[in-house]
Order: structure tokens, then C-alpha cells, then sequence
């Protein structure tokens, strides 16, 4: 025990007197396990822990597959026919997508999200309410009597977690509703998106028998034990069949039958970029286990002697490895400690910086599984590394003074520090590639001008505005009060905003245009549809290019007017002037007339092409949908002051509406939020990389320098100018360096195939970033090496050569 | 005939927190081309010091040197490096091979740094590994010698350039007095060879193959002496 104490003691000492070695060991664990922690425990959440449902591995997402939509859903009357007669589901369930925005009437009204769910959805999910108790079918249907569970933050928040609340009557949307439960604090909803109150979804299973419109719907369902998803494929393979001829031929084609586990629906979009930050984290933290290792590795080298002598004075072997293994502990446990605050501080970082839409990054917390793992990692791999030399070099041959060879433990050192180069130059190409990426998505050409703009989404409640005439005049109220706002250079109402194009779109073929070359029915892809007031092409900044927007005039009852997207007027009327010609939109519509083109918009965000549209009037229409709208301002003066004005003047009209609202800047920059956040992370590692490889080479030149002193003074006295010692030295410098970037290069081939997924019109193979990363690290490296080779090249023979 | 060293008035002082301390004073000699040189005195006098200069290993000094009739006190530091690289070659106490070359490419080195084409350099050293009689030992690490043949190979990597001046600092200091001999008769033919050798040492036996001992004390030369009973 004493011993114990005394090789602690002394490890103290050693680190002490050892400041830079102390410091350079104890900052690269730090931030390799720091990173790795905070890194893992995100994607953790993301890739590997269960989700918070019993069994969640039996839960799936059932549905079709369209191209136009990302994820599954189903027809309602579709997913009745399948519940009733699937074989490999134990329960199948639904949810209305969406879901709708419900306000909690009653004294202080607040808007809340309400999930529209089946009365099965909590047994299939396997969720018990903490109290009271779940829907029952008979309160699943239209117009029975309104019911609620209420989410545990909800019932903290609003009813100050009152037991009582259960059986109590709230008001929602200003009707009486009996709330029947509490759901528990981990509980959450299977789609991203955050719900407070979930109430039944109440589908017409009645009406839906005949032929009736056909509401959307998402449906999970749990796996009957032993039943696997390739199976359940299979046993919903006759259903899928029989639901097809239903779909418009247009639609037919690209439909396929899905299965999933919940998981993969819930990861789709983040896994690639998970996985890649993983693999990211995890080099970082090989690089850094590699520099430990380097530094324990000089540390036993240079203490050969010390080890010898001890070793003859009758130290055992493993009494000298626990001197080592004692040093490398408390070297992990300083840099574990600091990492641990370190991975805290990156996370709480994440959060902060982190775009919207990274599944459970709210729940992601830093575990202690992981750090204990980050920290035996660096610890195990250096303590080896520190280890074997002090056991390998046999004691006398360095005490008779007939000093040995020395290349073995320095040959170690070099591939390790080709590897940290190797290493390193994948992650730098992969940061380049994605900074690329992340360049070109940012200049992809909006078609409008963006500066100086401020948009802003209303939603009428539905309860206080019931009617579309009661919605429109809100809005035209809204815009009359905000044209008299000075600074105000265009104003515009759209019921979507780009970059997006919202829901509206119809196919191309059902467009009928007298001289449009004939299409088959249902193809010629989607034609997107907006209708906007008169000033919205001004205060978006969109270009008519050929004849006029619209007019004050044109919002008359019997005005039907149409502006075309320059790409659609190309296809309707090729070679042709469109304005003044006659269009049918849509099967039952009226014609309308050509009056202007537009120039063309991003509609499909900035990645997807955009396709063709047209712009109507807004104005009082049946078909037309006023609930929603978005308010586009151009200003001369701050987009923040305007914001303030139209704030108060939308409470001055109505408190209760709420508003929200984004710089159109803002608005376009949310698209390359996440690859932003993946190209910022990506370059933070790798400069940790890069970091940690200049922190290698230097150490191992240094080592090299200090290890040959004796021979740089022979070889001076042999005649060697300093220029040519220099040489020396970079020259085994560059050997390494070279090797491991070869190798970095070769394992940039396939590792980079990772980041397929996450690349905008840019290639894996673009060798740019490769060239720039190979260059960057090249750099680095000369540099790394060149403070300890100039002191190689300054080395004076006469010291050199004096000691023996 | 000019000499091939002129010191004069040469002085070498280091300066130890504040103070000077003076290594080397007023030291003026000569050495004719062919002689072969003992600097003898006690330990601290300023042996070694003096043949690192003489060697243009060290360039902080004062006074005047003229080697060949060059004024080295004038030349800059590229020059004599250049000086030194052709006219001049070490041995070493304590040999001072480089350990991870083999006998062979411990050889090549000098030569290596007078741009010495590959061919011409092997043939050098094939040369120079035949009249040292360790054609043998070409492949050997140095740790795989004995200290005698380690410094066998001191002398030979010394002599390959065919320099005009030899400098050894106590060049049998690490070696038994059998291999000692052999060092010194080794001298001594290079030295009938027509090169010039100055050795430092503090075996009067040594000293004996030389024609003239120098003995310095705290810096100063003391005392020259021609050696009548020259060995040999
Ligand atoms: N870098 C230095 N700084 C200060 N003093 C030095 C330095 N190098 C040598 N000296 C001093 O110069 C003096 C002469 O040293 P030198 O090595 O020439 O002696 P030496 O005659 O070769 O002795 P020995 O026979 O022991 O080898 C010594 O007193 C030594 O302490
Ligand atoms: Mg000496």
C-alpha cells in the first residue's frame, strides 16, 4: 500500500516536472474523450438506444410508399379493409398527420398542438396514462362527446399537477372537453414534433365504407412475436394488391408497399448524417488515443536508462509497469475530468446551435457508460503503447553504455504518426466535401431577392374564424392597417411562401392548354399552384418577366386571371406567345387568362428541382384555403421594426391570433442549417485532427532530434552544413507524412462513400477537397515538423560531441 | 615551406554569469605540413577546446588563424565549413559512430557530404575497407564491434576524404593498450603517408609517436618539446 502511495507520489513528481508533456497529454484526452462523449451520447438517442416503448423492437410503420412523399401513409379506407384482415400485426393504429392546432379556451388562452389519434394508439405503443384512463372506441367517433389526455408537461404547467384534473371539463376550441388522462413524463410521439394533448381522431369508419373523400392517415402497427418485417412484407403483399386500381394511374406507378421499424422512420434523414459523425468522433478519438500513446511512448524511451538502473537494482518487471500504469491512470483521470466538462459544455453547445428536426437531441444527456469508455480507450491503448517498450528493451545493454539501436521504438512512433496523418486527411477531406456541398447549396439562385424582406405566418383559430368570408376579411383588415406603416415598400398575402410550394399542386397533364403538345393522362409530373395578392411579386422581389402582375382589378368576383412560371409557360406554349391565351387549371375550374410570366422560384427547398407553377388571385373563392397566410413585407428600413409594428398591429385586430415571424434570409437559411451543422462539426473534428497529428509529428521530431543529438554533432564535424542536417531531419519527416497521407488518401476512397447522402451537387470523387486537404495537412505537418528540425540544424557539435 | 596552422595570439573565453573565464590564452603556434602533433596537460587546460577550433568546429574566438595561409579569423561561416569539410577529419575517444548504419555506411558519410558521385564512393570506401584490413565487418552494426575495431572504423571514416590534417581527441582514451597500439601505428603510417595528424592525449606512450608535444596548462602553452626518442 505504501508503495502504492509512493508510486503515486512520484508520478505526481514526474508529471510535474514535466509541464509541456503533461499539458499536450492531458489536453488530448480531454478532447478526445470530450467529443467522442458528447458526439455519442447524441447519436446514441439517434442510432442505438430503444425508444421509450415497450418492446419498441416489435413496433413498425406501415403504409404505401409514394416517390412525392418522403414517408408511409394510408387511406382511410384502405387501412380499415387492412386492420380488419392483416395477419402478422398483434394491433394496428392510426394518427391523423399533422395533426391540428387546438387552443385551450377559457382564461388565459393558450395554442397547443393536439395529436389526432386512434382510440388503440396507446395500447399498441404500449403506453399506460399515469392516471386516469385511455379513449375508448365508442369516444373514437364523430360527434361523440369531446375527451383528452393530457401530457404530463401539460398537466405540470397548466393544472399545477392536480389529480383532480382527471373527469374535470376544460374548454378547447371553446367546447367543453372531459379530460379522461395523464400520459406519463417519457412519453413521446412517434413523429417528431411535439404534441401537449392528444384527442381522438374520430374517422367516419361509416362513411368511408361508400365512397367518400379519403382523409390521409399514418399507421403503425406491432409485430406479432417471432413475426419478422420481411414476413409481414409478404402477408400484406395480397392487401396491398387489391388497394392499387384505386390510385389514379399517375399515382400507380411509383407506389410500393412499406414496412419499417419505427426506429428507421424515425432516423430516416438523420442516420447518414449520425453515422458519418459517429465515424467522425470515433477517428477523432484514435488520433488522440494515437497521441497519447506517441507521448507515453518518448516518455519510456527517454527513460531507458532510469528503467534499467531501477530494473538492477532489483526492481521487478511488473513493480517498473506499475510506475507506468500509475502515470498513465492519473494522466486519464486529470484528462477524463476535464473531458467530462468538456463533452457537457459541446453538448449543451449542440443544443444550442443545432437546427430543428434532430430526433431526441432534447433527451440526449451525457452518459456515464460512454465516458468510461471514451476514457479506457485512450487509457488501454496508451498504457499499452507506454508499456511495451519498458518491457521489450533488455536492461544491460543500455547501462554498458554501448547505447542500442534505437529504431525500433521510434519506427512505432512514425506509423503511429502516419496514421494520425492518415487519419486526419480523411476527415479534412470529408469536412472539404462537405463545406462544398454546404457553398453550392447556399448559392443556389432563389429567384427572388431576399434581402430586406420579413414573411410572417398567421392562423386563424377555426373556432373564432369559422367561415371563409370571416378569415378573408381578417386578413384584407390586416393588410389595409399595414399598408398605412411607414418604411413599407410592398406588401404581399400568399397562401404559401417559397422556397416551398406548400400542398397545392395538380399534374401536369390536367392543365388543359389548347396548344400544349398532348401528354398521357396523369404524366408530365406536378405543376405547383399559389394564390397571391397583387403585391406579393414586388415584395418578394420576383421578376415578371413578360406582361403584368396582378392588379386590384383582378380580384373582382368574375376576374380569373393566371401568371405562369417562365417554366411552365416553356412547356405550355413552346415557341409561343402565352399571354392573352386561354387555360383550364383544372377539370371543373374556369378558364383563365394569360396576363404575365413570372420568373421562375425555388419551390422544392434548395435541394429537389423545382417545379413548374402558376400563381391566381387571392381572393373570397370556395376552393381556396384562408385559414392559413403569409404576410410578405419589403422594407426600406429594419426588418426587426417592422416586425415589432406588425406584431401590434395584428394584436390591435385579434390578441388571440398568434404570429410568427422570420427574415426571408432566415427563412432560406433554416434549409442549410443541417448541413451547415454537419460541415461545422465535420471541420471541428478534423481540425482536432489535424491538431493532434502536428501534435504527433512535433513531438516524434522533437524526440528524433533530441534522441540524435549526439549523431548530428558527429556528422557535423564530418562536414555536414546545418542546411544539410535540416535536410536530414525533414526528409524522415516527409517519409512518414507522405506514407500516411497515401494511405489517408486510399482510405478518403471508401470512407467517403459514408457522406454520399449528405452531398449537394457534389461529387464523393471531387478531388478538390482531397487537393486541399492533402495541401492544408502537408502544411501543417511541415510546420509541426520545422520548430524541433531547426533546432537540429542549430545543434553545436562541440556540446554535442563533449558528453559521453 | 608555409605552415599548415598559424595561431596567434588566439584567446577562447566564456562568460558565466557575468564573469569571463578564459579557456585558451594567447596561444600562438605553428604546425608544419606532415608533422605529427601531442597536446598534452592536465584535464581542464583547454586540450579539446583548442582542437575544436583548430577543427573550425567552433568559431568564437580571438585572434589570428591561418590555415594553409587562409586567414580563417576572416572567413564567414559557409567558408570555413567548407575549409574544414576538405582539409580536415576526426577521430573520436569515444569513436562516435552513428548507430543504425552499418560499418559501411558509417564510411560514406564524409564523402557523402563532398557530393562524392555513388560510384566513386563505393570504390573509396571498398578502398579504405581493404587497408584496414575490415572488408569483413562492412555489414555490421557498430554495436556489433569491439571498441578496438569500433575505432578502427573511427580512423578509417577519418582518413577516406583524404584529409591533410587528422584530429584525434584521445583516440585510445576508451581502449585497452594492445588496441591502443594498433591505433597509434596506424598513425603513424598515415603520417609517413605525408598526413598530418595533431592527437590529444595523456599517455606518454602515445605522446611518443609524435615529433613534438605541447603542454598546456589553465589555457597557456607551457612548454614545446621535440621528441628526439620518436618511436619507430
Ligand atoms: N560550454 C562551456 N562553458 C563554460 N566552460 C566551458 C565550456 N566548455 C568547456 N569549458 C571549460 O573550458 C575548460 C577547458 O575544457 P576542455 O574540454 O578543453 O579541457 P580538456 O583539456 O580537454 O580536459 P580533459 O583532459 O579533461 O578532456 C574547462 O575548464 C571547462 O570547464
Ligand atoms: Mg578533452
Amino acid at each position: 500500500m505504501s508503495s502504492l502511495w509512493q508510486d503515486i507520489r512520484y508520478a505526481l513528481r514526474m508529471l510535474a516536472n514535466k509541464p509541456a508533456f503533461t499539458l499536450v497529454a492531458v489536453l488530448t484526452l480531454a478532447l478526445g474523450i470530450g467529443a467522442t462523449s458528447a458526439v455519442f451520447s447524441v447519436v446514441d438517442r439517434i442510432l442505438f438506444r430503444s425508444l421509450p416503448y415497450s418492446h419498441d423492437e416489435q413496433l413498425v410503420s406501415v403504409g404505401l410508399f409514394a416517390p412525392i412523399e418522403p414517408r408511409e401513409f394510408m387511406l382511410a379506407k384502405d387501412y380499415l379493409e387492412w386492420r380488419a384482415e392483416q395477419k402478422p400485426f398483434e394491433s394496428m393504429t392510426t394518427f391523423t398527420p399533422g395533426g391540428a392546432d387546438c387552443d385551450l379556451t377559457g382564461q388565459n388562452p393558450v395554442r397547443l398542438n393536439c395529436a389526432l389519434v386512434e382510440s388503440t394508439f396507446l395500447t399498441t405503443f404500449g403506453i399506460e396514462p399515469i392516471l386516469g384512463r385511455n379513449f375508448t372506441k365508442e369516444e373514437d367517433r364523430p360527434h361523440a362527446p369531446r375527451v383528452a389526455l393530457i401530457t404530463y408537461g401539460l398537466w405540470r404547467s397548466r393544472f399545477a399537477g392536480d389529480p383532480a384534473v382527471v373527469g374535470r371539463s376544460i374548454s378547447v376550441d371553446g367546447q367543453p372537453t372531459t379530460v379522461v388522462g395523464v400520459l406519463p413524463a417519457e412519453f413521446e410521439m412517434p413523429t417528431p414534433g411535439k404534441a401537449d394533448m392528444l384527442v381522438p381522431q374520430a374517422l367516419d369508419e361509416a362513411s368511408l365504407e361508400g365512397n367518400g373523400p379519403q382523409g390521409i392517415l399514418r399507421a403503425f402497427a406491432r409485430l406479432k412475436p417471432g413475426v419478422t418485417i420481411a414476413q409481414s412484407l409478404r402477408a400484406l403483399e395480397p392487401l396491398f394488391e387489391r388497394s392499387l386500381p384505386q390510385y389514379g394511374p399517375e399515382f400507380r406507378d411509383g407506389l410500393r408497399l412499406s414496412v419499417r421499424s419505427l426506429r428507421d422512420r424515425q432516423v430516416a434523414d438523420s442516420k447518414g448524417a449520425s453515422w458519418v459523425l459517429l465515424g467522425s468522433v470515433m477517428a477523432v478519438l484514435l488520433v488522440a488515443c494515437t497521441n497519447v500513446a506517441n507521448l507515453l511512448l518518448a516518455r519510456t524511451n527517454s527513460r531507458q536508462k532510469e528503467l534499467a538502473v531501477r530494473a538492477a537494482l532489483g526492481a521487478s518487471r511488473a513493480r517498473l509497469a506499475r510506475q507506468n500504469l500509475t502515470e498513465s491512470l492519473l494522466l486519464g483521470i486529470i484528462g477524463g475530468t476535464i473531458g467530462c466538462w468538456l463533452a457537457y459544455s459541446l453538448l449543451q453547445l449542440f443544443e444550442s446551435i443545432a437546427p430543428e428536426g434532430i430526433p431526441h437531441l432534447q433527451q440526449a444527456s451525457l452518459d456515464a457508460r460512454v465516458v468510461l469508455f471514451t476514457v479506457g480507450v485512450s487509457l488501454v491503448s496508451g498504457t499499452l503503447f507506454g508499456l511495451a517498450p519498458a518491457m521489450r528493451h533488455p536492461a544491460p545493454e543500455v547501462l554498458a553504455g554501448k547505447a542500442s539501436r534505437q529504431t525500433s521504438g521510434g519506427l512505432l512512433r512514425q506509423i503511429l504518426v502516419a496514421s494520425q496523418v492518415a487519419i486526419s486527411l480523411i476527415l479534412l477531406t470529408g469536412a472539404g466535401l462537405l463545406l462544398h456541398s454546404l457553398w453550392r447549396l447556399e448559392a443556389v439562385p432563389l429567384g427572388m431577392d431576399t434581402e430586406s424582406v420579413m414573411t410572417s405566418r398567421i392562423t386563424l383559430a377555426k373556432y373564432r374564424y369559422p367561415s371563409q368570408q370571416s378569415q378573408v376579411a381578417f386578413f384584407k383588415e390586416l393588410l389595409s392597417r399595414l399598408r398605412q406603416m411607414p418604411g413599407i415598400i410592398a406588401i404581399g398575402i400568399s397562401d404559401t411562401l417559397p422556397p416551398f410550394g406548400g400542398s397545392m399542386a395538380t399534374t401536369y397533364s390536367h392543365i388543359e392548354a389548347p396548344a400544349r403538345p398532348s401528354v398521357p393522362n396523369g404524366g408530365g409530373g406536378m405543376v405547383g399552384w399559389r394564390s397571391v395578392t397583387p403585391g406579393y411579386f414586388s415584395a418578394l422581389g420576383v421578376p415578371i418577366v413578360r406582361g403584368r402582375a396582378f392588379s386590384e382589378a383582378d380580384t373582382g368576383p368574375s376576374e380569373n386571371p393566371v401568371i405562369l412560371s417562365e417554366a411552365l409557360a416553356k412547356r405550355l406554349f413552346p415557341g409561343e406567345d402565352p399571354l392573352g391565351r386561354s387555360l383550364r387549371m383544372e377539370r371543373e375550374g374556369p378558364w383563365r387568362q394569360v396576363v404575365g410570366i413570372a420568373a421562375d422560384v425555388r419551390n422544392n427547398g434548395l435541394r429537389e428541382p423545382s417545379d413548374p407553377e402558376y400563381y391566381v388571385p387571392w381572393k373570397m373563392d370556395p376552393a381556396g384555403h384562408f385559414q392559413e397566410g403569409y404576410i410578405t413585407l419589403r422594407t426600406a428600413i429594419h426588418p426587426e421594426t417592422v416586425a415589432k409594428r406588425l406584431r401590434q398591429e395584428t394584436a390591435r385586430l385579434d390578441p388571440s391570433v398568434p404570429v410568427t415571424m422570420q427574415t426571408m434570409k432566415q427563412r432560406v437559411g433554416k434549409l442549410s442549417e443541417r448541413p451547415r451543422f454537419n460541415a461545422m462539426l465535420l471541420t471541428l473534428f478534423a481540425g482536432m485532427g489535424v491538431l493532434m497529428a502536428g501534435i504527433g509529428i512535433y513531438g516524434v521530431v522533437g524526440f528524433l532530434v533530441s534522441q540524435r543529438t549526439r549523431e548530428i554533432g558527429v556528422r557535423l564535424a564530418l562536414g555536414a552544413s546545418p542546411r544539410t542536417i535540416m535536410k536530414m531531419v525533414m526528409a524522415n519527416v516527409a517519409r512518414w507524412t507522405i506514407a500516411g497521407a497515401l494511405l489517408g488518401l486510399l482510405g478518403s476512397w471508401y470512407a467517403l462513400k459514408l457522406l454520399r447522402s449528405l452531398l449537394f451537387e457534389v461529387s464523393v470523387r471531387d478531388p478538390w477537397p482531397a487537393a486541399a486537404a492533402l495541401l492544408l495537412l502537408l502544411i501543417a505537418a511541415f510546420l509541426a515538423a520545422w520548430v524541433p528540425a531547426r533546432r537540429a540544424m542549430r545543434v553545436d557539435p562541440i556540446e554535442a560531441l563533449r558528453y559521453e | 615551406m608555409e605552415p599548415l596552422i598559424q595561431l596567434r595570439n588566439m584567446e577562447k573565453v566564456y562568460e558565466a554569469g557575468g564573469s569571463k573565464f578564459y579557456v585558451l590564452r594567447r596561444v600562438s603556434l605553428e604546425i608544419q605540413p606532415g608533422e605529427f602533433v601531442t597536446f598534452m596537460g592536465p584535464s581542464g587546460a583547454g586540450k579539446s577546446t583548442l582542437l575544436s577550433i583548430i577543427g573550425m568546429l567552433d568559431g568564437s574566438w580571438t585572434g589570428e588563424y591561418y590555415f594553409n595561409g587562409e586567414p580563417v579569423h576572416r572567413l564567414n561561416v559557409k567558408k570555413r565549413n567548407e575549409l574544414h569539410k576538405a582539409n580536415i577529419g576526426f577521430v573520436f575517444q569515444s569513436y562516435h559512430l552513428i548507430d543504425n548504419l552499418t560499418v559501411f555506411e558509417n564510411l560514406e558519410i564524409p564523402l557523402s557530404y563532398k557530393n562524392v558521385p555513388h560510384k566513386e564512393r563505393v570504390s573509396l570506401v571498398c578502398d579504405i575497407l581493404d587497408r584496414f584490413n575490415i572488408v569483413g565487418k562492412k555489414d555490421l552494426f557498430p554495436n556489433q564491434l569491439s571498441g578496438g575495431q569500433q575505432q578502427l572504423v573511427g580512423v578509417a571514416r577519418a582518413v577516406i576524404q583524404s584529409p591533410k590534417l587528422i584530429l584525434a581527441d584521445e583516440p585510445t582514451g576508451n581502449l585497452h593498450s594492445a588496441q591502443g597500439e594498433e591505433i597509434m601505428e596506424l598513425f603513424r603510417k598515415l603520417n609517413e603517408a605525408g598526413t598530418s595528424i595533431i592527437q590529444v592525449t595523456h599517455s606518454e606512450r602515445n605522446a611518443a609517436y609524435s615529433h613534438r608535444v605541447i603542454q598546456l596548462k589553465d589555457g597557456w602553452v607551457v612548454s614545446e618539446t621535440s621528441n628526439a626518442a620518436r618511436v619507430g
